[in-house]
């Protein structure tokens, strides 16, 4: 088995298919060994192995002839199985839809799939919004750092498929936290960008919250894939990565400064080893030449309130025809948190979405002062924690996250150091709206100073 | 104010509110029926301190606008 290759990032994987050095083929025979071995993980709900070989040996061939190929030809992804797939078997980890093959998918996942990238699986959920339960489709997938441990979620499985090489990127969701948590528990990059850059949705109504995004092991790749999400990537691959990484790196401060919510962090539930590596991780961008700036913002505590609200009431409008038709097929957890939005009246959505408004614009102003505003990513080190059922529906290990669903900035989260227990933590960096590739040129940046 | 003053007030579901709103989508035991009414307070809590807070703030000031068809 070749661990060189499933653990490289798909800069390098698209150097060398360029190159010749590697196929298609050979890349994704890797992968699907890989993926046999670490079955355990319970990363995956279907795997598409002989189709990916069939689009590989395609690839190959019309390389060979040489036809000009997407920006991400031959590299092996995966999909969060909430995510409807045209064509593919998409679960939802939910007895629900154990047969369901849509027949439509969101545009930004046609981009991914057009610009070459082979679907090598599905990606375990969340079965819908909730906590794992008992009568899920898949049982949860495990940490790979530490498998005594479930991995957080909702895109629990993308983040773990990444990380232990079972493919080289992973698509998932992030409603209020589930690309940059996971990606955070699994020492990757992922980033929710600017609300309307990426179509999130096939369905007839867009989600205020949801965002498509990747999960990626650095920062030139989640740019890489942000191109070519929102549909702005240039059909050349490698050569043009390195050129539009010193245009961005040219366009921001070599000095950024941070802005750093001290009070806000101090009065959220942040376990000490969080607190900790995130210190460390400031201090060293720091020395590298940030400035910190203390920043008061207002009104975060209630913007995650509100995410919620919005989230579960918007949940209950997706899913209300399907626990008509098939509500027996939901797991405990899924069913109830997908009725509770049914209790919330139009006055109380509309306050929550009016809250959003105004905190976007007081978010805004922040960026008067400095570059980007960094947190922790998770309060919590572990899954387990951040599930503990009170502090969940309030939706406590969202603290950080869930405000920028709600107004829609963009934040990505980059690696800064792992636990005790061996897991993973992330750190949070987010930018003024639209400010995307800038952000993820602070991101590198940041990330190099850290050592990440 | 602290979160915790915010967020008081919640109510729970009275059971003809909960078998209407349920019907044709659920049928639940008498746990699961207990867990979603907390679900729902906790949720109407969070609900209650959005609302608060945008008074707090003038974000939501009576109108002097009449909303019309």
């Amino acid at each position: 088995m070749n661990t060189e290759l499933t653990s490289s990032s798909v800069t390098d994987l698209l150097r060398l298919l360029d190159s010749g050095e590697v196929t298609a083929v050979s890349l994704i025979e890797a992968y699907l060994s890989r993926i046999a071995a670490e079955s355990s993980l319970n990363a995956l709900t279907t795997v598409f192995g002989s189709e990916a070989l069939a689009e590989a040996e395609s690839q190959d061939a019309a390389s060979a002839r040489g036809e000009r190929l997407g920006p991400l030809a031959g590299i092996p992804i995966t999909i969060k199985d909430s995510i409807p797939t045209a064509g593919l078997l998409t679960t939802c980890n939910s007895r629900s839809r154990e047969n369901w093959v849509p027949t439509t998918e969101p545009l930004s996942v046609t981009r991914v799939r057009e610009a070459g990238a082979i679907v090598l699986a599905k990606a375990t959920p969340n079965e819908f919004l909730g906590i794992p339960s008992a009568d899920d489709l898949f049982p949860p997938p495990r940490n790979p750092f530490n498998r005594d441990h479930v991995a957080i979620g909702s895109s629990s499985g993308s983040g773990v498929a990444v990380a232990a090489g079972l493919c080289a990127a992973s698509i998932g969701t992030d409603s209020a936290g589930s690309v940059r948590l996971p990606a955070g528990q699994n020492g990757l990059t992922g980033l929710k960008a600017t609300r309307g850059r990426v179509p999130s949705s096939s369905g007839a109504v867009e989600p205020t919250l949801q965002v498509i995004g990747a999960l990626t092991r650095t920062v030139d790749d989640s740019r890489l894939l942000f191109e070519v999400l929102t549909g702005s990537s240039p059909t050349s691959v490698t050569a043009d990565v390195s050129d539009r990484s010193s245009d961005q790196a040219s366009s921001i401060s070599s000095a950024p400064r941070i802005g750093v919510p001290r009070r806000y962090i101090e009065t959220s539930p942040v376990e000490d080893e969080i607190g900790a590596a995130f210190d460390a991780a400031l201090s060293s961008a720091e020395a590298a030449g940030a400035r910190l700036l203390d920043v008061r913002p207002r009104g975060w505590a209630e913007g995650r309130m509100a995410t919620f609200v919005v989230l579960y009431t918007e949940a209950h409008f997706s899913h209300r025809a399907w626990l008509k038709r098939a509500g027996g097929g939901y797991g405990r957890s899924a069913r109830l948190y997908s009725l509770q939005g049914a209790f919330i009246s139009a006055s109380d959505y509309l306050h929550s979405l009016a809250y959003g408004n105004h905190l976007r614009d007081s978010v805004e102003a922040l960026f008067d002062e400095v570059d980007v505003i960094a947190t922790p990513t998770s309060p919590y080190v572990t899954a387990e924690a951040a599930r503990r059922p009170g502090e969940h529906r309030k939706g406590l290990n969202t603290v950080f996250t869930g405000v920028f669903n709600l107004t829609g900035h963009p934040a990505v989260t980059i690696d800064c150091g792992r636990s005790a227990s061996g897991i993973p933590i992330g750190l949070q960096l987010v930018g003024r709206l639209g400010s995307d590739e800038q952000l993820l040129a602070y991101a590198k940046a940041v990330s190099d100073a850290i050592g990440g | 104010m602290s979160e915790r003053q915010q967020i008081a007030g919640g109510a729970a579901p009275a059971p003809d509110e909960l078998a209407s709103t349920l019907q044709g989508l659920a049928v639940l035991d008498e746990t699961d029926l207990d867990e979603l009414t907390e679900m729902v307070v906790s949720l109407r809590q969070l609900a209650n301190a959005v609302e608060l807070s945008l008074e707090e703030h003038a974000c939501v000031a009576p109108s002097e606008e009449a909303v019309t068809t």
